[in-house]
């Protein structure tokens, strides 16, 4: 989705209603109960701060706050963290864990395909739904290095063994990850 | 690998602190694995090549005398013309349209970090005229100022960001029938007429 994404194509970026804010607040939480769990919500988006809307090609939007992008969600699909947040709370996701194979590819944009999932070196930390958003981390490595969603289950993924298994939504070093602040 | 210490600090919530490879910006650990055609995968690499080369030369010397011969190698080798890139400069240009019209474009304003935003708007307010942002063919910022302010904008650019920006005399230049002549020459109107003439 960020494959080629600079700050210039943002279209407009404006401060949100309060109320919006809430609505992405919730959001949030809703599909990460880690954060309102531990209350790091409240580190990440304080109730007090005004946050901005950032609105991009392709219908994405990118919720930052003081300029640091932190969500972001296409049409009005689930609100992902960028991976310079999902570095810092590495346990607000989904975690499921490529091979070694894998990793130059998805760093390319590259989705995630079944087998590179469920063969010896990856492992699936945790169970996923299909349509889920999950966190791609690699055999190996300590950081996560995309952030996807689930195109099957996983349980469908050791099952069927085939075909895309993630969508590479947002991967280290794209876009996104090179414009760490928007102006 | 995340310790356990990690995650009880995780617990907490307490962000965790990931350092990033300060060539290629990602985490170091991937390094090796981005895209082959991009810039920081070159850029990594070079270095890699470079700090290589200087552990050969010298073996037993210690880390700071190891990045001393990577840094000589990176300038011996571009020559000169890396050394007159670096230099900032401000070039002002006069464009003509429709015959009676003018275009001042001020370029490489950027390069002594003024916000090219606020030059901008400071220009139009000035001038009265239009103030733009715009890239040049070569991909860089400048600004567009429509009417012919080259002289006023030159001395503007010197009093507004002279001392804050440390913009000399020296660094600003023209743009006349394709040739750079600095703004404020030595023997100031010499040096234009002989060039207009020319």
């Amino acid at each position: 989705m960020f494959k080629k994404f600079s700050t210039e194509e943002i279209s407009t970026q404006n401060q949100i209603k309060s109320s919006v804010q809430r609505g992405i607040r919730a959001k949030v939480c809703a599909s990460y109960p880690f954060l309102e769990q531990t209350g790091v919500i409240d580190d990440i988006i304080p109730k007090k701060e005004q946050g901005a809307i950032a609105k991009c090609p392709e219908h994405v939007q990118v919720f930052t706050l003081n300029g640091i992008p932190l969500f972001f969600a296409q049409r009005d699909g689930p609100w992902y963290p960028t991976l310079r947040l999902l570095h810092k709370y590495p346990d607000m996701m989904v975690k499921l864990r490529a091979d070694v194979g894998a990793i130059k590819f998805v760093l390319s944009g590259a989705n995630i395909m079944a087998p590179g999932l469920t063969s010896a070196g990856a492992t699936i930390h945790e169970e996923a739904e299909a349509d889920a958003p999950v966190a791609i981390y690699a055999e190996g490595k300590t950081h996560a290095m995309a952030v996807g969603l689930t195109k099957m289950s996983t349980q469908q993924m050791r099952e069927i063994n085939k075909g895309i298994g993630v969508d590479n939504i947002h991967y280290l070093n794209d876009g996104l990850w090179k414009n760490k602040t928007f102006t | 690998m995340a310790s356990s210490s990690d995650r009880a600090d995780q617990a907490a919530g307490v962000p965790l602190k990931v350092t990033y490879d300060p060539i290629t910006g990602v985490p170091p650990e991937f390094n090796e694995y981005l895209p082959k055609d991009c810039e920081e995968h070159k850029k990594w690499k070079a270095a890699q090549a470079a700090q290589a080369a200087a552990a050969e030369e010298a073996p037993t010397a210690e880390l700071q005398n190891l990045k001393l011969p990577a840094e000589q190698i990176e300038k011996k080798l571009p020559g000169g013309k890396v050394k007159k890139k670096s230099r900032p400069e401000v070039v002002l240009e006069r464009n003509t349209r429709n015959k009676k019209k003018c275009v001042t474009t001020v370029l490489g304003l950027d390069t002594f970090g003024v916000k090219l935003q606020d030059a901008s708007k400071l220009f139009g307010k000035k001038f009265a005229s239009g103030a733009a942002i715009t890239k040049n063919p070569m991909e860089k910022d400048q600004i567009d100022v429509q009417g012919d302010f080259l002289d006023q904008a030159a001395e503007l650019i010197l009093k507004t960001y002279g001392k804050a920006n440390s913009i000399g005399k020296g660094n600003i230049f023209v743009l006349e029938s394709k040739k750079k002549v600095p703004y404020f020459g030595d023997d100031d109107d010499d040096d234009e007429d002989d060039i207009i003439m020319t």
